[in-house]
């Protein structure tokens, strides 16, 4: 309540009649910034509280400035700008009344959900947006709208099916995990920039040398030495599930079922016509029920391939929440891409400046006979890291056998 | 110090930068409140500019924290300058110092490295400090929080000196290229601005303050291309940066209109990715030329 009455101090603005109707106006505001905290915007009281001093300092029937004031304060991301917008129209001008009725007293106006809805589906303010929908303009929701799959586009190719993964087998599980389990420190860990004391290490630790020397007086007599820390690296699995994928799709649930378990902040998604991300559902304990929520949810499994769109999919809406420079994305797939291949290529090429490296875990290589023939595999080789075999467990240990850890 | 949004603007194009309303009101809002702005945007918008022109319209000191990957405490705060104490203490063997009076002296302001960080808590120029912490998006979580701190109260501790408190509060501008997302808990302390890539008014104005010397047909001519050349799908658009070189470059080249020879020759000026070259050159090229 201090911060209200700080701010209703601090405003003093004269309406047509003369009257002052600063309590007016916060009271407005601080209605604002509810509207706006129920639409997920991040909206905090000492933000309120900037909101109202700046509208000390500047001439606020001004529209444009009043808007801007409001924005600088409230807004956080680019992308909630176009729902910003929406929202302030919505909230000061519901009938496009003039701006100078900024101070105007009539009970706010219900939150507009629908016509916000409509209006953002039409998709007609600015490119890139088009596919956007409103939940994803909204930061509180990432969690749910994440679950939900996102090309709408494709519905006439793909084909919609739920996969039956009743039978578990508890043994080859169990297999799985534990080579896994060797496997995940080597692909998780880098070399970090930071610099930790060691005793071997082959850099000369100044800082602690100096303290340590300071007994002789100044005389340099025992070095301390530095190395480079080894950082987690987070992890993005993105598993092809589409048709020809089918053979090894069991094996294939249990390895990223594997990861997500064995190392923290894995983020897994699945595509085949579509991307869906399934994160949540395999870090539950037992595979059992995430198996059935996991068929639930993605509905394109064994449907066609579109490698390239699932992941301009990643690329566009995806990447820059999941991936920082220190990413290992690791790709699963025979690379048989039913899409357009430039699409692939530039993707791929987008994806690689996004990330740290990029892994790609082809089943096909187990047959001695392969050869990366294929378009679509022809097109992302030269932005992979490592195009290496995974098919069945075997594979799975010489694989924990032969990758070396991702160091510089 | 300023009282108007205008006199920002006025202010800021006496400095030749060409600001939009929405930008100047940022900058007298983050005066007023003594809050850091957040710019992001595209590389080449000119965010980096803002600090410093800021600075010159201030006439204060512009200190300058490139972020990269790995960037810590003591390359952004202090470190102490050990040769130089290693010495000290050999010239002083025998001097008849006590061992504290000697660790007083050594641990003393004379010793400190200072950092852009400290530098800025520690300024006592006229005015204080524009401190400009550039490119954000390239540092990792780690120096993120550690900036968090360090901004919410501008004090930091020095354990053989003591606490040190900034006397006034510098002028903080943070930029990020979005190469990643930035931790809402940095954001939410500073006024967030989005800057775009200009309109071809805007663009033309910027152009004519920045080259004095360009021919009024010329400057329509790059600036109605670049807007087109924006429109395009490339890995990376030419920002204003780019205009202006190439603009510089045409007008060394003795050039009063595009030609698309010329354009051919100079592109390397306003695309830097060999893709994006090729996809100009091969796709691109004549149809916007076609519409001009």
């Amino acid at each position: 309540m201090a911060t209200h009455e700080m701010a209703v101090q601090s405003v003093a603005i004269n309406d047509s009649d003369g009257t002052l109707q600063a309590e007016e106006l916060v009271n407005r505001v601080l209605l604002f910034g509810r509207y706006l905290k129920a639409l997920g915007f991040q909206v905090t009281p000492s933000r309120m509280l900037d909101v109202c001093r700046s509208l000390d300092y500047m001439d606020i029937t001004r529209r444009d400035d009043f808007y801007d004031a409001a924005r600088v304060n409230l807004v956080s991301h680019r992308d909630e700008l176009p729902l910003f917008e929406e929202a302030f129209k919505n909230f000061w001008e519901p009938e496009n009344q003039a701006p100078a009725d900024l101070c105007g007293l009539e009970e706010p106006a219900p939150l507009p959900e629908e016509s916000l809805y409509e209006d953002l589906d039409v998709g007609e303010s600015e490119a890139g947006f088009e596919e956007v929908t409103m939940e994803q303009w909204q930061p509180g929701n990432t969690q749910d709208f994440l679950a939900e799959s996102y090309e709408p586009g494709w519905t006439d190719q793909e084909i919609l099916t739920s996969k039956d993964f009743a039978q578990c087998d508890e043994r080859e599980l169990l297999l799985i995990r534990r080579v896994i389990a060797q496997l995940a420190p080597k692909i998780a860990s880098q070399l970090s920039r930071r610099k930790k004391s060691h005793r071997r290490g082959h850099l000369i630790d100044h800082r602690r040398t100096f303290r340590s020397n300071l007994k002789y007086g100044g005389d340099v007599l025992q070095l301390s030495h530095k190395t480079r820390r080894i950082r987690k690296t987070r992890l993005v699995l993105l598993c092809d599930v589409s048709g020809s994928m089918d053979y090894y799709s069991r094996f294939l649930i249990y390895f990223l079922y594997g990861l997500s378990q064995e190392l923290k902040g894995v983020e897994t998604l699945v595509f085949s016509t579509r991307l869906t991300r399934i994160t949540d559902l395999l870090r539950r304990k037992g595979l059992e029920q995430g198996l059935q929520a996991i068929a639930q949810r993605v509905m394109d499994w064994s449907g066609g391939t579109k490698i390239g769109t699932s992941l301009q999919t990643f690329n566009k809406y995806l990447a820059d929440k999941m991936l920082t420079r220190k990413s290992v994305v690791i790709i699963m797939s025979d690379g048989w891409d039913r899409g357009d291949v430039q699409v692939l290529e530039r993707e791929m090429r987008t994806l690689k400046h996004k990330s740290y490296k990029i892994i790609w875990l082809n089943p096909l290589l187990g047959s001695p006979h392969y050869q990366p023939l294929c378009q679509g595999i022809k097109a992302v080789l030269p932005y992979c890291d490592y195009f290496l075999p995974v098919h069945n467990l075997e594979s799975l240990i010489r694989l924990a056998r032969t990758l070396q850890p991702l160091w510089r | 110090m300023f009282t108007s949004i205008e006199e920002v603007q006025r202010l800021m194009e006496a400095q030749s930068y060409i600001a939009d309303r929405a930008l100047a009101t940022t900058l007298f809002l983050a005066i007023k409140l003594e809050k850091p702005i957040f710019l992001e945007g595209e590389a080449g918008v000119g965010k980096t500019e803002v600090a410093k022109v800021l600075a010159r319209i201030l006439q204060s000191r512009l200190i300058r924290l490139q972020c990269y990957e790995g960037l810590d405490a003591n390359t952004s705060l202090y470190e102490w300058n050990y040769s130089k104490q290693m010495l000290k203490i050999k010239l002083e063997e025998g001097g008849g110092r006590s061992r504290d009076e000697l660790e007083h002296i050594i641990f003393g302001e004379e010793f400190l490295l200072k950092r852009p960080l400290l530098d800025a808590i520690m300024s006592d120029g006229a005015a204080p400090p524009v401190l400009l912490i550039d490119e954000v998006d390239r540092s990792d979580e780690e120096f993120e929080a550690f900036l968090l701190e360090v901004l919410s109260d501008f004090q930091i501790t020095i354990p053989e000196i003591g606490t040190i408190k900034a006397e006034r509060r510098p002028f903080v501008i943070l930029t990020s290229n979005r190469t990643r997302e930035i931790h809402d808990a940095l954001k939410r302390r500073c006024l967030y601005l989005w800057l775009d890539y200009p309109t071809f008014e805007k663009e033309y104005q910027i152009v004519r303050a920045k080259i004095p010397g360009i021919q009024q047909a010329l400057a329509e001519q790059i600036c109605s291309f670049m807007q087109k050349l924006r429109q395009i799908n490339f890995y990376k658009r030419p920002g204003i940066a780019e205009t202006l070189d190439w603009a510089q470059a045409l007008l060394h080249l003795n050039q009063a209109g595009l030609v698309p020879e010329t354009i051919r020759d100079t592109v390397g000026c306003i695309l830097k990715y060999h893709e994006d070259v090729e996809k100009f050159k091969r796709d691109e090229m004549e149809r916007v030329l076609l519409e001009f």
